[in-house]
C-alpha cells in the first residue's frame, strides 16, 4: 500500500548524511501470534535508515512493539514483509557485526559462567590469544576487569549491565543495539551507564540503535530520534537532535533539550489524543506537528505514511 | 571497590556450616541406629529362622565383602548398574535436549515416547534375554530401558522451558550446533537434568536386581535369590544390606557431584548472594 509513497528514509536522505547508510529498513511488517491463537499486528510498514557511526533511538509508548521491531531488525525473528539491508545486503540471520544489550541483564548473562567467560563467549570464534585480549579490553572499558572471576549474580544490577555492555563491545560490532538497557537499574546508575555508553560510542565509533520509552534518555544520547506510534507501530517522525557533543549534565539543562523532548513527546502523544479509535490504515493521519508545534521548521521532521 | 572487597560467594556458608551439617547428619545416623537396634531386639525376641538378628546379618556382610562374593557378584553388579546408568544418562540427555530444542521433532516423538516409557521394564526382560542371552549385556540393556526415561523427560521439559533470552544471546554470540549444545543448552538445563539423573540412578539399582534374579548367573540379585532358595537366610539379609549400602553410596557421591557442578545455581537462587 505504501510502496508508492515516499518513505521517510527517502525523504531524509541527504539532509543530514554524516556517513553512508549502514542499515536500511524498509516496509517492515511483523505480526505475532498471541496466547488465544489470534494474531497481533505489532509493526506496520516501518521504514528508516541508520547511518554508519550514528546514534539513533527509537521511542514509543509502552507496548508499541519497540522490542519486536528491534528483534526483527536484528534478524532474531523474520519480518512478515519488508526488508533489512546492511550495506546493500539483506540481513537474514543474526549477523556477526551486530551486538545486542538487553534489558534483563539477569537473564542475558549466563549464571553458570564467570564474568570473564561470559565475555569470552562473544569472541569464541577468535583465536584464543586474540579472544583473551578483547575480553580484557572490553572489561577494562567498563571498569570491571577486577571482577572478571566473579559470577554475574555476585554483582549489582548496574555492574551486570556493564558486563553485558562489555560482552557486546568485545566482538567489535559495527552496530550496537540496546533494548531498554537502563530500564531495570536505579536512577544514579542509569545516568552513569548512559554516559558510559556515550563515551564508548564516541571512542569505538559503532552505530547505535537504542530502544527506550524514556524520551529524555533518547534525546540525550542520540543524533536522531525515531518516534513510533502505539501498536501497530508505525514511524510517526524522525527528529534530528542538534545538541552539541559531548553531552553531559549541563546538556540536560539546555532549553533546547526540553524543546526536543517536548517535540518527541508531541509526536507520540498527539495521534492518540486526536484519533482514539486509531484508524488502522492511517494511524498517524497528517502531521501531528502541524497543529501543536508550528515553529519546528528548523528541525527535520518527517511525517509520513499518508496516501 | 576492588575484587578483594567482595567475598567469593562459594566460600561463604562454610564457616558455620560444618556444625549445622554435623548436627543434621548426627540426627539421621541416630535414627538409623534406632531402627537397627529395634531390628536386633525384635529378632532376639521372636527367635525365628526367617528373621536373623542384625548382628548375625552384618557379620555375614563382613564375610561376603572379604570373600569371593565381592569380586564374583558385587563388583560385576556395580559395574552393570553404573554402565547402565551412564548409558541412560548420555542417551537421555542427548535425546531429551534434542527433542526439547527442536520443537517439531518433539511434537512428532512425544506420543511414541509416552507409549514406550509406560512399558514396565521387567516385561522387557524375556525379550532382552531372547535377543542378548543371559548375562551382563542383557542386564545393562534392561537397566537402560528403565532408567533412560526420567532423564529424557526431564531434559526434554527443561529444554522446552529454557529461558528464551539465553538462546537469543547464544545466537548473537554466534553459537551454533554442538557449541550451542555444550555451552548454553546443557548448562542451562543441568539442574533439571540432575533431578532426572538422580531418579535414574535409583531405578538403575532396582532394575539391576530384578534383571539379575531373572537372567544372570552372577551379581547381587542372583546371589540374593540363590541364598533365599538354599535357605541361607542370613546371607539373604546380608545381600539386601549390601544393596542398601550401595544405593546410599551412589546417592551420596551423586549429591556431592551435583553440589559441585551446580554451585552457580545455589548462588543464583540467593543461597550465596553477597
Amino acid at each position: 500500500m505504501s510502496d508508492t509513497c515516499p518513505s521517510p528514509a527517502q525523504v531524509t536522505a541527504g539532509l543530514a548524511a554524516h556517513g553512508p547508510a549502514l542499515l536500511e529498513v524498509s516496509g517492515l511488517c511483523k505480526s505475532l501470534p498471541i496466547a488465544d491463537g489470534t494474531v497481533l499486528e505489532v509493526s506496520r510498514d516501518i521504514t528508516f535508515t541508520l547511518r554508519a557511526g550514528e546514534f539513533m533511538s527509537i521511542v514509543g509508548p509502552s507496548g508499541a512493539g519497540k522490542t519486536t521491531l528491534l528483534r526483527t531488525v536484528s534478524g532474531l525473528i523474520q519480518p512478515d514483509r519488508g526488508s533489512v539491508m546492511h550495506r546493500g545486503q539483506a540481513v537474514r540471520q543474526v549477523p556477526s557485526w551486530l551486538s545486542i544489550v538487553f534489558q534483563e541483564y539477569n537473564k542475558s548473562l549466563f549464571p553458570w559462567l564467570t564474568v570473564r567467560k561470559n565475555v569470552m563467549l562473544a569472541v569464541h570464534s577468535q583465536p584464543k590469544a586474540e579472544a583473551r585480549q578483547r575480553m580484557a579490553e572490553a572489561l577494562n572499558l567498563v571498569g570491571l576487569y577486577d571482577f572478571a572471576d566473579h559470577y554475574p549474580w555476585e554483582l549489582s544490577g548496574g555492574m551486570q549491565q556493564r558486563v553485558a555492555l562489555a560482552r557486546a563491545m568485545a566482538s567489535h560490532p559495527e552496530l550496537l543495539m540496546m533494548d531498554e538497557p537502563f530500564a531495570s537499574v536505579d536512577a544514579l546508575t542509569r545516568a552513569h551507564l548512559e554516559n558510559m555508553v556515550q563515551r564508548l560510542w564516541a571512542e569505538a565509533g559503532f552505530a547505535a540503535l537504542l530502544v527506550t520509552h524514556d524520551i529524555g534518555e533518547a534525546v540525550y544520547l542520540s543524533d536522531r530520534v525515531l518516534a513510533l506510534s502505539s501498536r501497530p507501530s508505525t514511524v510517526l517522525a524522525e527528529i534530528l537532535v542538534d545538541l552539541p557533543r559531548p553531552r553531559d549534565r549541563a546538556t540536560r539543562a539546555l532549553p533546547r533539550f526540553y524543546e526536543l523532548c517536548n517535540q518527541v513527546l508531541s509526536y507520540i502523544e498527539n495521534p492518540e489524543e486526536r484519533e482514539p479509535a486509531a484508524a488502522p490504515h492511517h494511524p498517524s493521519a497528517c502531521s501531528p506537528a502541524g497543529t501543536s508545534r508550528p515553529d519546528l521548521s528548523c528541525h527535520r521532521k518527517v511525517v509520513v505514511r499518508d496516501d | 571497590m576492588t575484587a578483594g572487597t567482595l567475598p567469593r560467594g562459594r566460600r561463604r556458608g562454610r564457616s558455620h556450616g560444618w556444625r549445622r551439617s554435623l548436627a543434621r547428619h548426627g540426627a539421621s545416623w541416630l535414627g538409623l541406629a534406632a531402627v537397627l537396634g529395634a531390628w536386633q531386639l525384635t529378632a532376639i525376641a521372636l527367635d525365628k529362622t526367617v528373621f536373623p538378628t542384625f548382628s548375625r546379618s552384618i557379620s555375614v556382610v563382613g564375610q561376603l565383602l572379604t570373600g569371593s562374593v565381592l569380586t564374583g557378584d558385587i563388583v560385576p553388579s556395580v559395574i552393570r548398574a553404573l554402565t547402565g546408568f551412564c548409558i541412560s544418562a548420555v542417551l537421555g540427555v542427548l535425546v531429551g535436549l534434542t527433542l526439547g530444542y527442536v520443537r517439531w521433532l518433539g511434537e512428532y516423538c512425544s506420543a511414541f515416547i509416552n507409549f514406550l516409557r509406560s512399558v514396565p521394564s521387567p516385561l522387557l526382560i524375556p525379550l532382552a534375554i531372547a535377543f542378548l542371552g543371559l548375562g551382563a549385556k542383557m542386564v545393562i540393556a534392561v537397566i537402560v530401558s528403565a532408567a533412560v526415561w526420567p532423564v529424557i523427560i526431564n531434559a526434554f521439559d527443561a529444554a522446552r522451558r529454557i529461558e528464551p533470552l539465553y538462546l537469543d544471546v547464544a545466537r548473537i554470540c554466534g553459537l551454533r550446533g554442538f557449541a550451542l549444545f555444550r555451552r548454553v543448552l546443557l548448562p542451562a538445563t543441568l539442574p533439571d537434568i540432575f533431578a532426572g539423573l538422580r531418579i535414574a540412578l535409583s531405578i538403575s539399582l532396582a532394575v539391576l536386581v530384578v534383571a539379575e534374579i531373572l537372567g544372570a548367573s552372577t551379581g547381587i540379585g542372583y546371589f540374593i535369590q540363590n541364598a533365599e532358595q538354599t535357605f541361607a537366610v542370613p546371607q539373604t539379609y546380608a545381600g539386601v544390606i549390601i544393596l542398601a549400602c550401595l544405593g546410599w553410596l551412589f546417592d551420596t557421591v551423586f549429591l556431592v557431584l551435583e553440589r559441585r557442578l551446580l554451585a552457580w545455581e545455589r548462588g543464583l537462587s540467593g543461597g550465596l548472594r553477597v
